[in-house]
C-alpha cells in the first residue's frame, strides 16, 4: 500500500518539477526590443498584435510571428481567446482566388477575388518563421465581446503539436 | 498525509510560479511598429476604356435610415473611392480602409476635401445600414461616405458586373453569423461622369493610395 502511494506522490513531484521547469522556459521572456515576446520548446513568439475595431461588434484579426529555432518541424494547431474577448478563435488564410474565364465582364486585368478560409494548421518547417500579416495568416477573432481598443491588450493562447499551448499578449494598435 | 501533504505543497507552489509568469508576461507589453510604409508611387491603372458605372444607383444610408438612391458617381470635379466588401471581413477590408483613411488624410486639404468614399456591402443579409454608417464613421470621420446596400441580390449584381466586381458567398444555414465571403479586392476610382478611371489594386499602402488619387484627380480633370 505505501509503496505506491509513494511512488505516486514522486512522479508527482517530478512531474510537477518538470512543469515548472518548462514554465520558467516558457517565460523567459521579455526581449529588450519594446515588443512582447515569449519563448517556449525552442519557438519564439513575438510582434503579436491585433487590429482595433472599427464596430461596436463583429470580427477582429490578430497577427503574430512564430520562429520555429528548433530541427524538427512544428505546426501550430489551435488558437483561444478567453470569452471576455471573443466567442471563439480561428486560424485563417486570406487567399486571392483566380476569376474563372466563365465569369461575366472581365475586366483588362481581372481582379482577383480575395477569400478568407479556416486552415486546421499551419506548418513552420525546423529553422524557418511564420509570419502572420494582413491578406495572408491570421488569427480570426469570432464575435468579439467587446470592442478592441488600441491600447488594450488581450492573451492569445496558441496550441503547437511539439510546444504545447503557448500564451502571448497582443498589443491592439489602430491599424 | 504526508505524500498528500507534500502535493499540495508541489501544487502550491506551481500556482505562485504560474501567477509569477503570468504576470511577467503581462508586465513586458510593448507595441510592435509594421512598416508598410513607401515612397508614394502612383499604383494601378486606367481602365480603357473607362467603365461606365454611372447609371447605376445604390440606396444610401448615410443620410436616411431607410435609404435613398445614391447614382455611382462623384460630385462635380471630385473623386468617388468606391470598394465592395463586408463588415465581418476581419483582414482584408479593415486593411484597406485603414490605407484608404491614410492616403486621403496625406493629400493636401483642397484635393482630400473633393474625396469621397462608397462603401458596397456584397453581404446584403448580414450588413444594415446602421452598421455601415459605423463602420464608415470609424474610418473616415472626415470624409464624406455613402453606406451603400443593395435592396437584394439582383440589385447588387447589376453593380457589381458594371464594375467587374466578383463576390461569393459561402454555403450556410439561414440566419448563420459566421460565413466566409469572397470578393474583388479592388479599390475603384469614379469620376464626376460616373466613369471608372483608375483602380487601385488591393495591398496598396496609404502613401501610395495619396500619390495614386492625387495622380487621378489631376488626370480625370485635364480632358473633361
Amino acid at each position: 500500500m505505501t509503496t505506491p502511494r509513494r511512488t505516486g506522490s514522486l512522479s508527482t513531484l517530478a512531474l510537477a518539477l518538470a512543469l515548472a521547469a518548462s514554465l520558467l522556459l516558457v517565460v523567459s521572456a521579455c526581449s529588450g526590443s519594446g515588443g512582447s515576446q515569449v519563448e517556449a520548446e525552442g519557438l519564439i513568439l513575438k510582434d503579436a498584435w491585433a487590429r482595433a475595431s472599427a464596430m461596436s461588434s463583429g470580427a477582429g484579426a490578430a497577427y503574430v510571428t512564430v520562429e520555429n529555432t528548433t530541427e524538427r518541424v512544428e505546426k501550430l494547431l489551435s488558437a483561444s481567446v478567453a470569452s471576455s474577448v471573443a466567442r471563439a478563435a480561428e486560424i485563417h488564410e486570406t487567399t486571392t482566388v483566380s476569376v474563372g474565364p466563365s465569369s461575366t465582364s472581365i475586366p483588362s486585368g481581372a481582379p482577383e477575388m480575395m477569400s478568407m478560409r479556416e486552415v486546421s494548421s499551419i506548418q513552420i518547417p525546423a529553422g524557418a518563421t511564420l509570419r502572420m500579416e494582413p491578406g495572408g495568416y491570421h488569427i480570426m477573432l469570432l464575435d468579439l465581446a467587446e470592442p478592441l481598443v488600441a491600447g488594450q491588450e488581450f492573451t492569445l493562447n496558441l496550441g503547437f503539436m511539439n510546444a504545447g499551448v503557448v500564451s502571448i499578449p497582443v498589443k491592439v494598435r489602430a491599424s | 498525509m504526508a505524500p498528500v501533504m507534500r502535493s499540495r505543497l508541489v501544487l502550491s507552489a506551481l500556482s505562485v510560479l504560474l501567477l509569477a509568469s503570468v504576470s511577467m508576461v503581462t508586465a513586458c507589453s510593448g507595441s510592435s511598429s509594421a512598416d508598410r510604409g513607401g515612397e508614394g508611387q502612383v499604383v494601378g491603372y486606367a481602365p480603357s476604356p473607362p467603365r461606365e458605372v454611372g447609371k447605376r444607383a445604390l440606396p444610401d444610408h448615410s443620410t436616411d435610415a431607410a435609404g435613398v438612391p445614391f447614382p455611382l458617381r462623384a460630385a462635380p470635379g471630385g473623386l468617388l473611392v468606391v470598394y465592395f466588401g463586408f463588415l465581418s471581413c476581419p483582414d482584408i477590408c479593415p486593411l484597406t480602409m485603414a490605407d484608404t483613411a491614410a492616403g486621403i488624410a496625406e493629400l493636401p486639404a483642397a484635393s482630400a476635401d473633393r474625396m469621397e468614399v462608397a462603401f458596397v456591402s456584397v453581404d446584403i443579409e448580414r450588413d444594415t445600414g446602421d452598421r455601415l454608417n459605423e463602420y464608415l464613421s470609424y474610418y473616415f470621420p472626415t470624409t464624406t461616405t455613402h453606406s451603400l446596400r443593395a435592396v437584394d441580390t439582383a440589385q447588387l449584381t447589376g453593380v457589381t458586373s458594371e464594375f467587374g466586381v466578383q463576390w461569393q458567398i459561402d454555403p450556410h444555414e439561414p440566419g448563420a453569423t459566421t460565413y466566409g465571403v469572397a470578393h474583388t479586392g479592388t479599390t475603384f476610382v469614379v469620376d464626376d461622369r460616373g466613369r471608372v478611371v483608375w483602380e487601385i489594386p488591393y495591398g496598396t499602402a496609404g502613401p501610395e493610395v495619396a500619390a495614386t488619387l492625387a495622380h487621378v484627380l489631376e488626370v480625370a480633370y485635364v480632358t473633361s
